[in-house]
């Protein structure tokens, strides 16, 4: 017998109770099991239908359901049922009693509901159908750094006309389907070799791709990030999920860039998954001699900086000395406590497409100043291997290659 | 189902998707909008036949170099092809696949596709602002968080998902349920009550509610249900954007055909001042610095400015200029306590005088071509939304007749 599928539908039942209630027999009437978990903030007729009430939501956030009820503070009480909902629902999906996630709601039950979606692990099944799901920067606020379906449902959700119920519909046949597919865990298991992460910038793009080839023909699967602040962020977190054997890391200016207050910040803990999971990392230096404070943010310093257009909105500015000193020595810090093998790779002639001879922002000997610190910080057992070449000359993919070979599983 | 990739760069995934949704047992239609190297799959409909749609060579502008002349080609054709594909009764989803260049070519043929038709793109950049990709259609945005390069598990997990749910869409069908005729709302989250007790007084008359957020977007989704025929009558209850717009609030982004479908077409409108009596800002809306020193009502990191006898001028003028248009019924519902929650007694916002100036303006404009009724109650009163279902569905019926 086909195992029953569990469907966790996150929702508002004061507000969307009737829309919740046919969204759920409809996930019914396809033949999975729905659990309906309430973050509502009031009450309402429909909420003691909720298979998880608010109340347990409430609860698991720290807090009760009367005090929410009773608060004005709507931060501060979504703060707490988007807590609470985060926690039961981990708790369901590490016990592997939920298959995939459908959220519906408009602007504050998106949030929270896809608040909740992106604390569960890559790969499970989620879908957020939203009413404000086309406005201005809202996508970015509900997907983040997540593996999330965004479904716009352009009518509100308010209101079981024949337009939503069309909505619900497919919704529901979508999520059911997507259940359907065997998960990360099984598909790893007909395994097509190791698979790597790796970070790559458009400046280092050729490097990149010659890398992937030669990973690809060496048995490998390679999944490529962009380094631009979201893409390497969702990198590491999929690393902490234990998806992947090793990482090609490119391209690691998020820190310098989270140093500086650059567009490509990536965060605090950037640069440090790898070395937590103990698997191995190659680490070169694509973008970690140039910032890229937002315009509206250039001080005097920043305009007086060597600087590259990279296009019309993007223009990297050439880092100060002190910058790279403090950059060499977080890479050193972060690096160190990597419980796996380590090799960094950099490229004596350019650290990018955009760092070549002639280039505004070419100066390999202030470059120096970064390897020099980056040496003296480091444990002895982390090798800084230099080479000859530019990031993007062949010769230096082939040294990345090279010590990619030595790290990594590679299959018979 | 129609296939949307780019096969120079994403043959791979495109050929994976593809076996994927012949296991389901449907018919994949492999289209290329690629516009640099050969695909690396073969296409059910090459590139050639696709800009050809729209009268381009794509041979020519490749070898022009004409990146932007290449994209557009294989855009417009893409969408004509795709357009006549659904007319014929050739395709019933569609699913796209790409980063910047192939969401911008993908989406703009998923929004030529009408409403309730099967659309999923997976897209690198869904997690930055795709207003312009999705616009006012219902386009599943499906995050990739990978780069679509090379085929790894996780990309091949997710394209799995992509196909299933494409195809279990398909099951549901896209025909949207023929039932009670619609009566289209406007409301936003100060003035949703009113939109809720219409809601029983419609479904009491037989009418089904359908609903659209008064943010910029949600109006313009209304303008083109109105548009193609969908609705039986428009309660407008919340012309709220009009005041966002002028000053860059949180709900703008409306375009000059928000408040003049449903008196070109002559479907019966009712339209009352929801939220006129405020512009809404918010860290990412800031507020501009003219406005400083008006009175404020704080949402969450949203917050209400009242709008002075100036803009209740303005405003009047804007709905006045466009409601004397009308062809069909058209019917002004004013109440006089109040316009949202934060216009309501003992809120900050509370200010019948200025609203008044708005109802003489607009009396003015309009003189006896449409009729103007105030009553003596606050817009979240349940006889205001009664009311206002009354003569929606009076001018429905004699409309009938």
């Amino acid at each position: 017998m086909k195992e029953e599928k569990v469907v966790l539908i996150i929702a508002t039942l004061d507000t969307k109770g009737e829309e919740t209630l046919y969204l759920r027999d409809r996930i019914r009437a396809l033949g999975c099991r729905a659990l309906v978990l309430d973050i509502s903030m009031r009450d309402g007729p429909h909420c003691r239908e909720a298979d998880i009430p608010a109340r347990e939501v409430a609860a698991a956030g720290g807090s009760s359901i009367e005090e929410v009820q009773a608060s004005k503070e709507r931060s501060a009480t979504t703060a707490v049922m988007t807590r609470g909902a985060i926690a039961i629902a981990k708790g369901l999906s590490a016990e592997g009693r939920v298959h995939g996630v459908i959220g519906i709601g408009g602007s504050t039950g998106s949030l929270m509901a896809t608040d909740v979606m992106r604390a569960l692990p890559f790969g499970l099944p989620k879908l957020m159908v939203s009413s404000t799901a086309a406005l201005p920067g809202m996508s970015t606020r509900y997907i983040g750094t997540g593996d999330i379906c965004l479904f716009h449902s352009v009518v509100e959700i308010s209101g079981l006309g024949g337009v939503l119920k069309n909505v619900m519909e497919r919704a529901a046949e979508a999520i059911c389907a997507m259940v359907d597919v065997p998960p990360l865990e099984a598909m790893k298991g007909r395994s097509r070799g190791p698979s790597i992460a790796m970070t790559m910038l458009g400046p280092c793009e050729k490097c990149a791709s010659r890398v992937r080839r030669g990973l690809e023909g060496l048995g490998l699967q390679v999944a490529g990030f962009s380094a631009a602040g979201v893409g390497d962020r969702a990198m590491e977190e999929m690393v902490r999920q234990g998806i992947f054997d090793g990482v090609v890391d490119l391209a690691p200016g998020g820190v310098i860039e989270h140093l500086v207050g650059g567009m490509r910040d990536a965060g605090p803990r950037r640069l440090e998954a790898a070395g937590e999971m103990g698997i191995p990392q190659v680490v070169s230096t694509c973008g970690v001699n140039h910032i890229t404070p937002p315009k509206k943010a250039w001080t005097e310093d920043h305009k007086s900086r060597r600087k590259y257009d990279l296009d019309r909105h993007r223009t990297w500015l050439r880092a100060s000395r002190e910058e790279l000193l403090e950059a060499a020595r977080a890479f050193a810090t972060k690096l160190n406590k990597a419980k796996g093998p380590v090799k960094v790779l950099i490229p004596l002639q350019g650290w990018s497409s955009v760092d070549q001879p002639g280039s505004p922002t070419f100066d390999p000997t202030e470059d120096m100043v970064f390897v020099e610190e980056l040496k003296r910080g480091l444990r002895p057992e982390i090798e800084v291997r230099t080479v000859e070449a530019n990031m993007e000359d062949p010769e230096f993919a082939q040294a990345v290659l090279e010590a990619c070979r030595e790290v990594f599983p590679i299959p018979d | 189902m129609l296939i949307v990739a780019t096969l120079d760069t994403k043959g791979d995934h495109a050929a994976y998707v593809r076996d994927c949704v012949r296991g389901l047992g449907v018919d994949p239609l492999l289209m290329d909008v690629g516009t640099l190297e050969a695909p690396s799959t073969p296409p059910d409909i090459p590139r050639e036949e696709v800009a050809a749609a729209a009268g381009y060579d794509i041979q020519e502008l490749i070898k022009a170099k004409d990146r932007a002349g290449a994209v557009k080609a294989v855009r417009e054709g893409g969408t004509l092809l795709a357009r006549r594909l659904y007319e014929e009764g050739k395709i019933h989803g569609v699913l796209g696949m790409g980063g910047g260049t192939g969401t911008a070519i993908a989406t703009a043929i998923m929004r030529s596709l009408p409403f309730g038709f099967p659309k999923v793109m997976v897209s690198t950049v869904a997690s930055r602002d795709v207003r312009e990709y999705v616009g006012i259609k219902d386009i599943v945005m499906f995050h990739s968080v990978a780069d679509i390069l090379g085929l790894n598990e996780f990309i091949r997990l997710l394209l799995a998902q992509a196909s299933y749910a494409v195809c279990g869409m398909i099951e549901a069908g896209s025909e949207v349920p023929k039932g009670k005729p619609m009566v289209a709302v406007t409301a936003y989250g100060l003035n949703s009550t009113c939109a809720f007790h219409a809601q029983s007084f419609l479904e009491a008359k037989g009418y089904e509610m359908i609903a659209f957020h008064a943010n910029g977007c949600g109006g313009m989704a209304m303008e083109e249900f109105i548009e193609e025929g969908l609705v039986a009558g428009v309660l407008d209850l919340t012309p709220h954007e009009i005041a966002d717009e002028m000053f860059g609030g949180y709900c703008r982004g409306i375009g000059p055909g928000r408040f003049g479908t449903a008196v070109r077409k002559g479907v019966p409108m009712v339209l009352a001042p929801g939220g006129l009596d405020n512009a809404v800002f918010s860290p990412s809306y800031p507020m501009p610095d003219r406005l400083r020193g008006r009175r404020v009502h704080p949402h969450d990191v949203r917050f209400c400015v009242r709008m002075g006898p100036e803009e209740m001028k303005a405003f009047a003028r804007i709905l006045g200029q466009k409601l004397r248009k009308a062809k069909g019924p058209v019917y002004v519902l004013i109440p006089k306590r109040g316009w949202s929650e934060a216009d309501k007694e003992g809120m900050e916002l509370f200010d019948p005088q200025t609203d008044q100036v708005f109802v003489d303006e607009l009396k003015g404009i309009l003189k006896d071509t449409v009729p103007i009724e105030e009553m003596d109650v606050h817009i979240s009163d349940p006889p205001f939304a009664q009311r206002a279902v009354e003569i929606l569905d009076e001018m429905i019926r004699s409309g009938r007749t």
